[in-house]
This record gives structure tokens, sequence and C-alpha cells, in this order.
């Protein structure tokens, strides 16, 4: 007796294995990642899905063993060519030790497992502990929103929702596993219903007595028959075939929040100075999509004057001329009033420049931040590459002693910006706003 | 004659089902086989890893060295530096054969013959198998145990159930009966056992920390001394004695034990078994051709494979990495044919039952009532030694150089024959170390001894009882001939 399954699409099962693998190596992970983000290239982030490499000796099981490195014992070989009894063979150079570890019952010798960790799995180590400082959830603007979603398929349900491609799948599944034994059953019996023909006819041919083989071939027929009827009295399609797409109303928590990302990309910004500032955008970007489903982007970038662009534009940019902020903090400022409305909304903004501005301009931005700061969660200030603060940093720092929700900061080599970005967002490192 | 079952390589489903029949037909008639019923499923590439990952036991509880097994497996796998086995199969009625979808159809051929008819009548009739292990419960044991395993993850935390799974299996090697059959494990029993005892938690009483004063007018105070003799079973132990672990720690550690001690048997056979698997198919493909069901192609592609799996190569070769036990063990079963069918002068000296015109007697005799050790002690014959060209080598810690203790000669053919079996012993066995005391009435540390005189990894002896430690909650320390190692007091040591 046997039996054949095709066993091929029930898939892998290995993910909790690997889950609990990732957890235990996850201090090591963390800092493989880590490192990527310091130092690797901006592809290298943003796709994520080199393998990183644990050593075992983290992973190693200890267990009662011998030691074979320094012992006497005797090892029987195959493949003798010359030997005689009593030959004496030296021992290799480096003493006796190099010689046992090949008997090792558990084969080590690979002294490395590469682990690929999928680009989810990347990033949740990448912000593991990191949030949008402040954010508010029930503030006025957050509705508890009931959405409808799908949530798999029931057996039971509204006609018009049900979902034929599972109902017929369900009834052929049924159809062959009923069918299956009662078919085989019934080619066995045509088998045996044809061979006794044959010695039907044989024994006519023969002239001899027929008639207790065609009493076994009556009761064969009438068989045969039952079978037929009962594999025809399966039904094609069955109350127990049914499904039905089921949806569901789950409550969703809306946490409105808007981040704006404001790119000097005036001729003063050199290659070195960009790759930072987008270095920084570019953990932004990818940590707000991570954790925040719900977060809208802007993307605003100036020089003397400003634009909002798309994503593409913004990572993609390269443009020169002189610089201004007014305009990037105006352009902000109008947005939020059109469309972001400060008591529905929690609004971030990031800024990154190398903080040349026109000397005059200064003083237009300090009038600007104060109207605009009160209706902020935080404004991240990040000056990149310079030798001393600038004047604009200065100023910010100024205003920052009355609005604490102004945090600047400084970068000038591509290493400082992710211990940057996580004191920025790591939960308890931030002062808490009123 | 018949026609042939195929003539391309490519299978399918009817087909893997018709050559199932053929040689269910020539297990049965010429080889006299008793299988269990077979299912044989057909696996990708990627099934087979995972298989390999939990030791091909078709489900397993979830274990973070499961997936460091995988992660090693699949690298090598994709550097191409290991090629996947062919099959795989489960001691489990009914048999559970995995066939890859890469194989042709002769392999697939083969590997039937292989697995699904020559290991399958070794699972149901070698004799330590038969002692040792339960086919007809071993699934719904390992389902009971990975549900078991899941709900404690939810129930106590992953962190702690990875760490008794950790200590679990530190000394899982020290965690078999080797003298005596285990009771046969029923699952649904297992589960029921498990709920009852669940309830009466509770109630517990340890008899070894019993401290009612007892009964007036009995005599008291022999010398105290538990366990009363030596354990071996260190799992056991730890399971039934360990003064304040919880309930389902217990039962993990049992769970363990139980399917450790299930594996049991297969390192024990390991040369027996796939002898006897290619000594089963090797009959096997030559009958089909011979009736005319298979075509010469197919017997030529056959003949790659199986040279190629029972290919020894010399100690001196690259590819070196001791003795593969499907040369020895085809090449002892064909030997042990030979020696009845056309027996030698020399044959006839060595081996009462030479000339036995039944050879398939003593093909099942021998696949029967032996395990690795005992089965080259008794048929390792010096032909055989001869073909594989076999010699012994003897190393003293404090020598320059290692000797030729014996080669394939009328001196040697004992020695050989012995100091094989003895490192088949030895690798099968792990250093013995058994718990000698308990001290009750004082700081309650458990004392073991190591029993034999091997030297042992002291480092990792170290380490692996700091997981004792873990476990007995008191200290824990190892004698070894002239000196004493303590536990560790906690477990971040490594």
């Amino acid at each position: 007796m046997s039996t054949i399954i095709d066993r091929r699409s029930s898939g892998t099962r290995s993910t909790s294995n690997q889950e609990r693998l990732q957890r235990r190596v996850r201090a090591r992970l963390k800092k493989a990642v880590e490192k990527i983000a310091r130092s690797g290239s901006i592809e290298d982030l943003a796709n994520a899905d080199q393998p990183i490499s644990i050593p075992t000796r983290d992973l190693h099981e200890p267990s009662f063993r011998r030691d074979l490195s320094d012992s006497s014992w005797e090892r029987v070989l195959p493949g003798n060519k010359e030997y005689q009894r009593g030959d004496e063979i030296p021992k290799p150079e480096g003493g006796a030790s190099g010689q046992g570890r090949e008997g090792s019952p558990d084969g080590l010798g690979e002294d490395e497992v590469a682990i690929v960790l999928s680009a989810d799995e990347f990033l949740d180590l990448l912000f593991d502990g990191l949030a949008l400082p402040n954010l508010r959830k029930t503030s006025q603007g957050d509705v508890q929103a009931e959405q409808w979603r799908r949530a798999g398929f029931i057996k039971d349900g509204s006609p018009s929702r049900m979902h034929v491609g599972r109902t017929m799948r369900a009834a052929r599944a049924r159809r062959l596993a009923l069918r299956a034994g009662k078919r085989r059953e019934l080619q066995e019996l045509e088998e045996a219903r044809s061979i006794l023909q044959q010695e039907i006819s044989a024994r006519m041919a023969r002239k001899q007595d027929i008639s207790l083989e065609q009493e076994r071939l009556r009761d064969l027929d009438a068989q045969i028959a039952i079978l037929t009827r009962k594999i025809k009295a399966i039904p094609f399609i069955d109350e127990a075939d049914l499904r039905f797409a089921h949806i569901d109303q789950q409550p969703h928590p809306i946490t409105n929040a808007v981040m704006f990302c404001v790119m000097d990309v005036s001729g003063s910004m050199g290659e070195k100075e960009k790759d930072l500032a987008k270095r920084f955008f570019l953990l932004l970007y990818l940590f707000l999509h991570r954790h925040y489903q719900a977060v809208n982007i802007i993307f605003i970038k100036h020089h003397s004057t400003a634009t909002e662009c798309t994503e593409q534009a913004f990572f993609g940019a390269r443009e020169g001329g002189g610089t201004l902020v007014s305009p990037a903090i105006q352009l902000t400022e109008n947005i939020i009033k059109q469309r972001f409305p400060a008591e529905r909304w929690n609004v971030y903004v990031a800024q990154v420049s190398d903080g040349d501005n026109y000397f005059a301009d200064n003083a237009v931005v300090a009038d600007h931040l104060d109207q605009l700061l009160p209706r902020l969660r935080n404004l991240f200030y990040l000056e990149v590459n310079r030798e001393n603060e600038s004047d604009l940093l200065q100023l910010y720092e100024g205003i920052a002693e009355n609005h604490p929700e102004l945090i600047t900061a400084r970068a000038s080599a591509r290493e400082d910006i992710y211990p940057l970005f996580r004191a920025l967002f790591s939960r308890e490192e931030l002062p808490q706003h009123g | 004659m018949a026609d042939y079952l195929f003539t391309d390589n490519d299978w399918t489903f009817p087909r893997l089902d018709a050559v199932t029949r053929a040689i269910a037909a020539i297990a049965e008639e010429e080889l006299q086989l008793d299988t269990y019923p077979n299912q044989l499923e057909v696996i990708s590439a990627e099934q087979m890893l995972d298989a390999y990952a939990s030791i091909g036991l078709p489900v397993y509880y979830a274990h973070w060295s499961f997936g460091k097994q995988r992660a090693i497996e699949s690298g090598q796998y994709r550097r191409g530096e290991m090629g996947l086995a062919y099959e795989l199969v489960i001691n489990s009625d009914p048999c559970i054969s995995y066939l890859m979808e890469e194989n042709t159809m002769t392999m697939q051929t083969l590997v039937i013959a292989h697995a699904a008819f020559g290991h399958n009548a070794f699972f149901k009739n070698n004799a330590f198998f038969r002692q040792w292990t339960d086919a007809e419960g071993i699934i719904d044991y390992l389902a009971f145990a990975q549900r078991y395993i899941a709900q404690c993850e939810e129930r106590f935390g992953m962190d702690a159930v990875t760490d008794v799974l950790d200590a679990a299996h530190a000394i899982s090697r020290n965690g078999i009966d080797r003298a005596r059959r285990p009771r046969q494990l029923s699952a649904r029993e297992e589960e029921q056992r498990w709920q009852e005892r669940e309830r009466y938690l509770e109630q517990q009483v340890l008899e070894i920390w019993r401290t009612l004063p007892p009964v007036l007018g009995q005599k008291t105070q022999q010398i105290d001394v538990f366990p009363s003799e030596p354990q071996e079973n260190l799992l056991y132990f730890i399971e039934k004695n360990a003064p304040h672990l919880e309930g389902w720690k217990r039962e993990i550690l049992r769970i363990v034990r139980k399917i450790t001690q299930y594996l049991y048997p297969q390192g024990q056979t390991k040369i027996m078994n796939e002898g006897f698997a290619c000594f089963v198919h090797y009959h096997i493909m030559h009958s089909l051709h011979g009736k005319g069901l298979l075509t010469d192609g197919t017997l030529l592609e056959f003949y790659a494979s199986h040279t190629a799996v029972v290919m020894q190569p010399d100690f001196d070769d690259r590819r070196y990495s001791g003795i593969n036990p499907y040369a020895l063990g085809f090449a002892i079963f064909q030997d042990i044919k030979r020696i009845c069918v056309a027996p030698t002068e020399e044959d006839r000296r060595w081996f009462p039952f030479a000339g036995d015109p039944g050879w398939l007697k003593q093909i099942h005799f021998a696949m029967r009532e032996f395990r690795d050790e005992s089965f080259v002690l008794q048929y390792l014959s010096p032909k055989v030694m001869r073909d594989l060209h076999l010699f012994s080598l003897r190393n003293e810690a404090d020598e320059a150089s290692y000797k030729v203790s014996a080669i394939h000669d009328d001196t040697g053919y004992q020695h050989l024959r012995e100091a094989l079996a003895q490192q088949i012993a030895d690798s099968s066995r792990p250093p013995d170390i058994q718990v000698v005391s308990v001290d009750r009435w004082g700081d309650r540390h458990l004392r073991l001894k190591q029993m034999d005189q091997q030297p042992l990894d002291l480092e990792e002896a170290q380490k692996t009882l700091g997981f004792l430690h873990h476990l007995w909650g008191y200290d824990v320390h190892l004698d070894i001939e002239d000196q004493t190692l303590t536990a560790p007091q906690s477990l971040s040591a490594d």
C-alpha cells in the first residue's frame, strides 16, 4: 500500500525558527545594520537585502563532549597503499592538536552563519526604539474611524458575498476526496470483471460449465452498478462547499501627522553636503514609511526660492543659486495654513542646510519662525559640514531658548548622521513638549 | 516481457505509482521485505532544507538552533558546496519518504527502492528500532510537542522557553536510556497525563525533599545517599528531581528526552541502515532491469549515482571525511550474500554460515539482530577489509609519530575489526557522565561524576554545567579524574 502526495505547494515552514534565530542574535544584527546605516552607500540603505554574517561562536551549543586534541586514540582508515604493520608516520607540523578537530562529532568548521534580512526586518532593526516625539494621538483632530477591512473567508454569509473561486475550490477538493477511494475500488472491480469474462469465454470454448462464473459476474456487475451510482451521487456542489468573503469593521486610529522635509539645494551645498542631507532625509523617509503609514510627507527644496516637489525630484535634486531660507519657511507656513491646520495635525518640520543664508534674510526668518513654531510639534534643524556655527544656527539656537520645540544639530561626516538621527527620534532623550 | 516502465526521464505521478507497484512486488516476492505502508511525498529543495534543519522530522517545535542549522546549510547549498540528499525517510507508520522534485525518473525509482522499501523494512524489523521507538505514535507526539511548546511560549514568554530548550539540548545527549526500553508513547495519553498533572501541580510533593518527620518507632537513619545508584540519564533525573522546576519546564525536558530517545537508534545503526537500503535498491534495480521494466540507459544512470553514493575515498584523498557508512554497509551486506552463494576457503574459516543456500535468511538475520558496533564485529570480513584497504593508526599523545597498528593481512584482520567496532561505538556515545549524589539536607548541590576515562573538553563541560545549574537551581559539581568542575552561577558566562 503506497500513497503519493504532492507536498510542493505547502511551502516552507522555517519562518518560526528563523524568527527565533534573529531574536537570538538581535544585538549583533543591530550592530551590523547600524554599520550599514553609518557608512554604507545610500543604495545599500534603500535596498537592504545583503546577508549579514554572524559568527557561529555566538550561536554555540555546548554539550559534554570528548577532547580529541590531546589524547591517545586508534583509528581505522581506508585506502592503505604502502603501509605495513609497525610503520611509523611522523605527525604533521604544528603538533598533535591540529589533528583532533576532524573527528569532532558535530562537524564544526563553518565559522559564520549568513542571515538574510528582509527589507522590513532590516528597517525594524534600524529604527528599533525610535518614535516621532510629541505625537498626540487623542487631540481633537484624531478620529477613531471605523474602516471596512477584508477578513478572510467564512462558511456562512449573505449570497451577494459568496466567493465563487473559493467555493469551487472547496467543492473540487471534496469531490476528489470522496471519489478517489471509490474510483480505485471501481477500477479493481472492472479489472476483476474483465479477467472473469476472459475466463468465461475460455471455459465456453472448452464447453465447461459456467454457471458459477456467471453468478460471480452478476455479483460483480451489481457491485459495479452500486459504486457507479455512488460516484454519480456525489454532488457537484454542496452546501458545505460554500465560502463567503468576510469583511469586518475595524477601528482605525488616525494619527494625523505631516512631516515637512526642507532641503537647501543652493550652490553652496556641495556634493558632500547634499549627500549628508539626503542621508538624513532618506532615514527620515524610511522611518516614517515603516512606522507611520498615515504620515504625510511634504518635500520642499529651496535656494533663493522655494518649491514643493515630488519625492523623486527631492532626492534627485541638483540645483544651484543663492540662498534664502525665509521663502522655504513661508512656503511651509502657507501649506500648513491651507492643508494642515495645526489643531488637527501633528506638524513636524525637518530642515537641512549648510547655514549659508543671505544675512539680511535672518531677521525675516526669525519673524516667521515666531509665527510658525507654536503650531509645530517639532522643528529639527540640521546643519551640515561647517567648521563653525553659522549665523543661522546661532539665530535658531537663540530662538530655541524660548521655543523648546526647535531642536538643532550639526553633522560634518557620514558617520554622524545615523547616531544623530537616533538621538533626535529616540523616545527618551528628547525634552518633553509641554 | 512487460513494457518499459518509462523511457524518457521526466517523472509523473502515474509513473511514480506504477514504479512503486513494480518495486513493491519485487520487494515482497524476491526479498520478502516486511514494510510499513508507504507515504511518498514530493517536495522542493527549499522544503528539503527545512527537513534537514529539523533532523528530517516532518513536525518539530521551533527553536533558534534549527534556524541556525538551516542558515548554514542553505548557505552551503547556494554556494554549491553541498548537494542535497535525493531523499529523506522518517521512521513512522505509515513510513514517510520525501522525494525531491528535481530528481529524474531514474532517481525517483532508485529513491523509492532505497528509502520506501530498504529503510522502511529496516525501521520495521531491526531489533533496535523495534525496542526503542514507536513508529506509530511519533508523528502525533511531535505534533503534541510542537503545540505544547508553542503554548508555553505564549504563556511564559519566548525567552523563558528558549532557556529551557537550550539547557535541555545541551544535556540531551546524556538523556538517553541505554539499558531499558522506554514506555510506548501515545500522544493522547501524553496530553491527558499532562493536563492531569497541571491540575495536581500544587499538591506536588517531591520525594527527595520530603521533610515530614519520620514515623515514630520506625528505625530511621540509614546512610542517606540519593540517588541510591548513579543515574546515567541526566535529563530524566533533572526532570523528576529538580527541586524548584515548574511543571511546564519538566514537560519540555520530557519532550526533548522523548524525541532524543526516538532518534537514538538512528545514530546506532547508520552503517547498517544505509548499507541495507543500498543492498535493497541494488537488488531491486537489477531485478527491474532483468524483467525488462527498465531500459539500459536507466540502468547506466543508476550505476552512476549508485557508485557515487557507495564510493569510499581513500584517507589521503581530499574528499575523505571518515568512513562512508553507505560504502561500508553496502560492502558488508553484499559480502554476506557472496559468502552464502560463493564462499571461499577463508570464508568458511571465518563464518559458520558460509555456503548457506538461504542467503536471504542470513541477510534478514543480520538486518534484524544487530547494530553498527556488533554488526561490524560480526560480519566485517577479510575480503571487505582487503577491498577497502583498511589499516589502523595508533596515536600516543607524547610520541612524535603515528604507528600503523594493523593492516589488511592475516595478522591484522581481527585487530582491524575490533578497532573499527570500538571506533564506531565511541563516536556514537557521549562521555559517560552520571549523577552520583544530591546533598539533600545541606545546600542541595548536585554532584556528577565522569565514569569513563576519555578526556573531556573542559571548556564545553563548564558551559554545559551552567545549563544544568540553570535547571537544577543549586550548585552543580562534576568530578573528573583529578579535578572538580563547578557550574558558573549565571548563564551569561557564554
